[in-house]
């Protein structure tokens, strides 16, 4: 090896200064959305008309707080309707029998296709289509006879109208959610002599689950704003309760901020929610579950205090 | 196995019958112990009168009048907003999309004596006040009561006066006779309407104590209030026995008696009989005070009696305007 003696005799080479890639497209993207949100901050406690007083004198009065209990409760009992009648309808609408899919598919697409603002009125003004409404034998004798407004009153008739809607949507999530666990899970469980019920409640729906939670919190956080059309009928929600003040008033800016933070402080909560559980259903499918925000704010400080020991 | 399955279907046979059965029943009058059976009252409408026609007056400008409209607005259309589910003081006829009415005729022929044109553009009625106040229109013209509350807000020159009815269904189930046999029923109202304050509030800032107020003072429980966006969907609840009465300013409960045939019926006495106001914005400058004339005008000429008597509510006319006449 006498080149390479030659070599390492003669003058080593310098040492290269490595100079990182320069981003100024970055650096200037930075700066303008910087700006931005600045003139966003200044702009909402410069301009008076935002009138935050008000927005803090009516954030938790009796009335609104009523109006957030009544949204929550429309939220939760609309989405349990329609996510158990959601999933009846999904593995109705899979049957081999097809009165039984046949009827999914009608209701699917009868209450997919009317907008739920309609819904939500005809539900409310059922009694002047049916002014009672009893149970019996079919077109014979009737036992028992109900007045229509009282056995749905304003809450159920918007909660019906919500759900029944939402069950539509919710059919078509969990027939997705279904169709997406392989075939050869059904025909290993009917291999095992499971019948159809059982093979779709204990091996099919379980796996399904992981594709169907995403755009189930989805439809949750849609869910909770679109209660505020319950307004339309009379009912006290959030958003009516603060556009009754605001009438009264004559300042609807602070009160529709009003409504606004507390659509955002639950639809994030939501999320929250919906993050755990979908990292709950995701244990099937990946090696490592995706660390929640604490333990990658740990991981954060952990990698900090390696470099700065090293 | 087989055995379970017969009983399922069992199951789901005798379901379907009822839910089948619940379809059935359509036509059985609600039988509420208000003890009508015997007396005379038919729950079916008789025809629904006819709609009566809007006015087309041409009246020339007043020159007098024309100075005092402000520079900006001189020779333009002016935009009101207007809730027209209001018959018949504003409302769409059916088919239509114009807004007709007393308030529409009595505006445009205001607006002629001002040599400026208007236009009518309809509104949720909690939503005109707010919209002034932005600037979307140029004037509020929509059975506003005048009252201290509003003119915090806005100016009114006055036109009208009205006070406020209870309309029940035909045959009065409940047998309501005063606004005190309200307390503890279901009552609706307009959006944004004095009626929904009485409804809502222990106080109202009139000085005069609220529905609310006098049903607490006498021991019972408050009317449950509803509020709808619309005079029409307010129509529509008590259709569905969704609420058991209403209450609308008298002209309008007075028409929606004739329109629908007798379907309601105006029961008890009317209270509150208040002014009307065209509601104009405070930075508006001389605009009041040409509606003012133009008004005054009007009604010197006889105009303003045509307009009412057109619409059938010429009881409801005065005599001497005036601006911000409120009275509670």
């Amino acid at each position: 090896m006498v080149s390479g003696t030659e070599v390492a005799g003669s003058a080593a080479p310098e040492r290269i200064t490595a100079v990182p890639v320069r981003h100024p497209g970055r650096w200037v993207s930075v700066a303008v959305l910087a700006l931005l949100a600045a003139m966003l901050v200044h702009t909402l406690f410069s301009n008076p008309a935002w009138r935050w007083g008000l927005v803090k004198k009516y954030f938790t009065t009796g009335t609104v707080m009523h109006g957030l209990v009544a949204t929550l409760e429309l939220t939760a009992l609309a989405m349990v309707i329609g996510v158990v009648l959601g999933t009846v309808l999904a593995v109705m609408r899979l049957s081999p029998n097809p009165v039984v899919s046949g009827s999914a598919w009608s209701y699917v697409w009868f209450f997919r296709g009317t907008p739920v603002l309609v819904q939500i009125v005809f539900w409310s003004f059922i009694a002047a289509l049916y002014p009672n409404l009893s149970l019996g034998i079919p077109f014979g004798h009737e036992f028992v006879i109900f007045d229509s407004n009282k056995l749905i009153p304003l809450f159920v008739g918007v909660v019906l109208g919500l759900g029944l809607n939402e069950a539509a949507y919710m059919a078509e999530i969990v027939r997705a959610g279904i169709l997406s666990v392989e075939h050869g899970q059904t025909e290993a469980a009917s291999a095992l002599g499971m019948r159809r019920l059982d093979i779709m409640r204990r091996i099919i729906l379980p796996q399904a689950m992981r594709v169907v939670i995403p755009p189930t919190g989805n439809e949750t956080i849609s869910m909770l704003k679109t209660t505020s059309l319950a307004s339309v009928a009379s009912f006290v929600e959030l958003y009516k309760a603060t556009s009754d003040i605001s009438s009264s008033i004559f300042r609807p800016i602070p009160l529709l901020m009003v409504a606004s933070i507390w659509y955002l402080i639950f639809t994030s909560v939501l999320s929250v929610i919906q993050y755990y559980i979908e990292r709950h259903y995701a244990r099937g499918s990946s090696r490592e579950l995706p660390p929640t925000p604490m333990q990658k704010l740990r991981a954060q400080f952990v990698q900090r205090r390696d470099e700065s020991s090293a | 196995m087989r055995g379970r399955a017969c009983a399922v279907l069992a199951i789901a046979a005798v379901l379907a019958s009822v839910v089948l059965a619940a379809c059935g029943t359509t036509t059985k009058k609600k039988s509420t112990s208000s003890g009508n059976s015997g007396s005379t009252c038919s729950t079916t409408g008789g025809p629904a009168a006819a709609e009566p026609k809007p006015l087309s007056l041409s009246i020339s400008p007043v020159s007098s009048i024309v100075s005092q409209v402000p520079a900006k607005d001189k020779g333009k259309t002016l935009v009101v907003g207007s809730d027209a589910s209001y018959a018949p003081n504003e409302f769409k006829p059916v088919g239509k999309e114009t807004i007709v009415g007393m308030d529409v005729d009595l505006a445009t022929a205001i607006g002629q004596t001002m040599g400026v044109k208007v236009k009518f553009v309809d509104t949720p009625f909690d939503s005109i006040l707010t919209g002034l106040a932005a600037h979307k229109y140029d004037l509020g013209i929509s059975s506003f009561t005048d009252n201290k509350e509003r003119e915090k807000a806005v100016d009114f020159v006055t036109y009208f006066k009205a006070g406020v009815s209870i309309m029940a269904p035909k045959c009065n189930p409940d047998k309501i006779k005063t606004q005190l046999d309200l307390c503890g029923k279901k009552v609706g109202a307009e959006n944004g309407t004095v009626e929904l304050d009485t409804l809502n509030k222990a106080d109202d800032g009139s000085g005069t104590p609220t529905l609310k107020a006098r049903c607490t003072t006498a021991g019972k429980k408050a009317p449950e209030a509803h509020g709808y966006p619309n005079q029409t969907d307010v129509n529509q609840a008590l259709a569905a026995g969704r609420i058991d009465a209403y209450l609308a300013d008298t002209p309008v409960v007075d028409y929606q008696v004739k329109a629908t045939g007798g379907e309601f019926a105006k029961v008890g006495e009317t209270t509150d009989v208040a002014p009307y106001g065209i509601a104009v914005p405070k930075d508006a400058g001389t605009l009041k005070d040409a509606v003012l004339a133009g008004l005054k005008s009007l009604i010197s000429s006889g105009d303003y009696t045509k307009v009412l008597a057109n619409w059938g509510v010429q009881s409801g006319g005065i005599t001497d305007p005036v601006l911000n006449g409120a009275t509670s």
